[in-house]
């Protein structure tokens, strides 16, 4: 279950949790916590399965939008078994270069890097995406999305920190992703 | 007064089908009542994301359970505890004009569950609850519905003089859409003053400011005549024109160019989006990110048949016909054709041919097949429901035929062509059957509620469109894992490979959340349960007043009262039926898609992934 180290954040009938410049920290059950950045708000809703079903438990946190795209950042822990991802090789594979094995609209992948997130060495990787609107159209725009990954494997399973953006936010909201993955603390291990 | 039809079906079960409430079940059901208690003050959407999902727990959830005990209140919690938790979902995700669509969309409509809640009709009112559970996003949406504290001191000087003669209140008053018209309306008319003072002789003008707020309104409602005076005013008179200067909005987030925030053509209703050629505005690299390197090539399309690529030239609707009937017809009670041939490569495609080949479908008839083409300019191909058709857009097979240098009366003399064609168009025919065979499930299944006023159907939410999305995935993913592997993609439209590529990555919740923002028109399955049980609101009142005199004084019970108490229970059932059935739907299509991928993305041919 979620746990808010900031009983003020997001409690039910609470005022506005008070945000500082470093932002907040959070933290998801006994998998990880972070520092949100402030102004960056967790995202509720959730359909189909639940974390537990899946095995995969995390939150995605929303920060300025531009029209339609936000920047996100989201941190999820897999846990073994789970039914997404089996390991975190599996993971970079499937992110790090075009999923269905063929690159056909110009996406752009980094290479995989060494890094660090926390205290924790981690796979580090970017990528250049697209995202298509109006959907279903016949010439839909190409809106460009940069994303960022960083992958720590622990013991147990592995954890996941990713951002997206759409380019024109992705610049001014970055640092906020660095501040992020440098307060990453893993819980499980 | 609402026909009912189908009332014997539909009636609720008699009292002691469903088990009793737990003492647990109780204490639930008072959290989430006091959660959307205006006087209570909560109206948490953390607290409405654990009542939803205690409430749909269970077999048969608990909400059927409480609705069979009072249909009334169990509608309120449904249908409230949604709507907070849609609030918070639109209020986070969007900006701009979408999000003022979004929220016109929320509160502006007549099923409006927020304006119960004190959070609307004026969206003014929501300010507080986003301060409290959004407070992030407060300036943001401030400035998204163009709140008159939210203008800036250039415009609401301009707004308040004699000229204009308005002022907070009455500005606040005005429907959300309707504030960018009438900014858009300031703006033409102070451009026309602006260029009268520049074309006196000698005259300076000191407008930089003013220039980029009028360019922002005008913009927004697509007055060309009007940005083409003020580019020939910025030009004569040397205005080195500033954007409108940020508000603290503006400070958390920088909004893409003006084309994304365009209102252009959009009634306040948001019928219709925005043309797809206005938005591809973010050249890479733009925002200054590191472009990473290139680590994996890029595959060039396929190579299509030799010939010149040629103007794509207009079909008449006699080819259209033709080309409609040989791509897909029924023969024999099943479907036909080179689009058929293709389907039946797949589980997603045989599943397609399958619904319409269905004779329990049949007899209801909410299976008939009435494909084709037809010139709608932009769209790629849609289901209709009114007239229960699914087309393909003319100048999909026009552009597709022209890059093989043929006509389309050509291109279907070339077997080859004609089946790389229906390949191309196969994931829009799978994705659109699946939404007329929602329909056809809702039926068979009495969930149709739709049918008392609009016709047979269930609401349309974007959970109907996941499921389209997972079973066009899916088409594509099994197809090319036994025709070729990933070069196959390169078949499809490369929008529809991306939607394979998304989904082959993080399933289908992954697909959502990506999509989720290209469909701001399409009520969530949140948006759509708050809308649907408080359009439903007096009658669950009116089926509770008559249960209770059924209990109470069942001597006094006429013949009409007995008659609207089958019928009210039957409306009230469909819908907790449709509400469960949908939430519980998409569980499993989400798990069934986890194990399609897992099939695929592990041992699928073509697909396979080299450990590292």
């Amino acid at each position: 279950m979620l746990n808010l180290i900031m009983a003020l954040a997001l409690s039910a009938a609470g005022p506005a949790p008070a945000q500082d410049a470093a932002g907040q920290a959070y933290t998801e059950g006994n998998y990880f916590t972070v520092t949100v950045p402030a102004g960056w708000v967790k995202k509720d809703e959730g359909l189909g399965l639940s974390d537990g079903e899946k095995k995969v438990f995390g939150s995605e946190f929303f920060g300025p939008a531009a029209g339609k795209f936000a920047a996100r950042i989201s941190v999820h822990y897999y846990a073994p078994g789970n039914l997404l991802h089996p390991t975190p090789e599996k993971f970079i594979k499937l992110h790090s270069k075009p999923a269905l094995g063929a690159n056909l609209n110009g996406k752009v992948f980094g290479k995989v890097a060494k890094g660090k997130a926390g205290n924790y060495y981690a796979k580090v990787f970017e990528r250049k995406t697209f995202e298509y609107d109006p959907p279903e159209s016949l010439h839909p725009a190409k809106i460009h999305i940069y994303e960022k990954f960083h992958v720590v494997p622990v013991k147990h399973g592995f954890y996941v920190l990713r951002y997206y953006a759409p380019m024109d936010l992705a610049k001014t909201n970055l640092r906020h992703y660095e501040a992020l993955v440098a307060s990453f603390k893993a819980l499980t291990r | 007064m609402i026909k009912l039809l189908l009332a014997l079906i539909l009636t609720l079960p008699a009292g002691a089908a469903f088990a009793a409430l737990s003492d647990a079940d109780r204490t639930l059901i008072a959290e989430c009542t006091a959660n959307i208690d205006p006087a209570k003050k909560q109206l948490s959407p953390e607290t409405a994301d654990r009542c939803i999902k205690g409430l749909n727990a269970g077999s048969p959830a608990l909400v059927s359970r409480y609705a069979e005990e009072d249909p009334e209140a169990a509608a309120e919690l449904i249908g409230y505890n949604n709507a907070l938790l849609d609030l918070k979902k639109t209020v986070v995700k969007q900006d701009g004009v979408p999000l003022a669509q979004a929220m016109a969309r929320l509160l502006e409509k007549s099923d409006c569950s927020l304006c119960d809640l004190n959070l609307g009709p004026r969206p003014e009112l929501t300010f507080d609850w986003i301060g409290n559970y959004a407070s992030a996003r407060s300036e943001v949406l401030k400035k998204g519905v163009r709140t008159w504290d939210a203008l800036g001191d250039i415009r609401t000087a301009s707004l308040s003089s004699k000229d204009y003669g308005k002022n907070k209140a009455g500005w606040n008053s005005q429907p959300i859409i309707e504030r960018y018209f009438a900014l858009g309306r300031w703006a033409a008319a102070e451009t026309l003053k602006l260029d009268a003072a520049s074309k006196v002789a000698g005259a300076k003008i000191n407008a930089a400011a003013l220039a980029g707020i009028l360019r922002e309104d005008l913009k927004v409602i697509g007055d060309e005549a009007s940005l083409a005076t003020l580019d020939g005013i910025v030009a004569r008179a040397g205005i080195k024109e500033e954007a409108p200067k940020p508000t603290a909005a503006d400070q958390k987030g920088k909004d893409l160019a003006g084309a994304q925030d365009r209102l252009s053509a959009i009634t306040p209703d948001g019928q219709q989006d925005y043309l797809a050629s206005a938005f591809d505005n973010a050249a890479a690299g733009k925002g200054g990110v590191p472009v990473p390197k290139p680590g994996a090539a890029a595959v060039k399309p396929v190579a299509t048949k030799p010939g010149t690529a040629i103007t794509p030239v207009k079909m008449t609707a006699a080819e259209e016909k033709a080309l409609g009937e040989a791509m897909l017809r029924m023969e024999k009670g099943k479907p036909a054709g080179y689009l058929a041939d293709v389907m039946a490569q797949t589980d997603a495609g045989k599943r397609t041919n399958a619904f319409y080949a269905d004779p329990k479908y049949a007899k209801a008839g909410s299976n008939k097949l009435d494909f084709g083409f037809v010139r709608e300019e932009g769209v790629f191909g849609y289901w209709n429901p009114d007239d229960k058709q699914i087309r393909i857009n003319s100048e999909v097979a026009e552009e597709f035929a022209a890059k093989r240098g043929l006509t389309v009366p050509q291109m279907m003399k070339d077997k080859a062509a004609m089946k790389d064609f229906a390949l191309y168009v196969s994931p829009t025919m799978v994705h659109e059957a699946e939404h007329q065979n929602q329909t056809a499930r809702a039926i068979d299944g009495g969930y149709d509620f739709k049918k008392y006023t609009v016709g047979s159907d269930d609401p349309y939410t974007r959970a109907k469109e996941n499921l389209s999305n997972k079973w066009s995935s899916e088409h594509m993913i099994e197809y090319c894992s036994k025709n070729g592997g990933a070069t196959c993609f390169a078949k499809f439209h490369e929008m529809h490979a991306d939607n394979a590529d998304k989904f082959m990555q993080g399933g289908l919740d992954a697909l959502d959340t990506l999509k989720a923002p290209l469909y701001p028109r399409i009520d969530s399955l949140q948006g759509g349960a708050a809308r649907e049980f408080k359009a439903a609101q007096s009658s669950a009142a009116y089926l509770k007043t008559l249960q209770e005199k059924n209990r109470t004084n069942p001597a006094g019970m006429t013949a009409q009262d007995k008659k609207d108490l089958a019928d009210y229970g039957a409306l009230m059932n469909t819908r907790f039926k449709w509400y469960t059935s949908i939430y519980r739907e998409s569980e499993e299509a989400e798990a069934a898609a986890l194990a399609f991928r897992k099939k695929y993305g592990t041992a699928g041919l073509g697909l396979s992934m080299p450990a590292l």
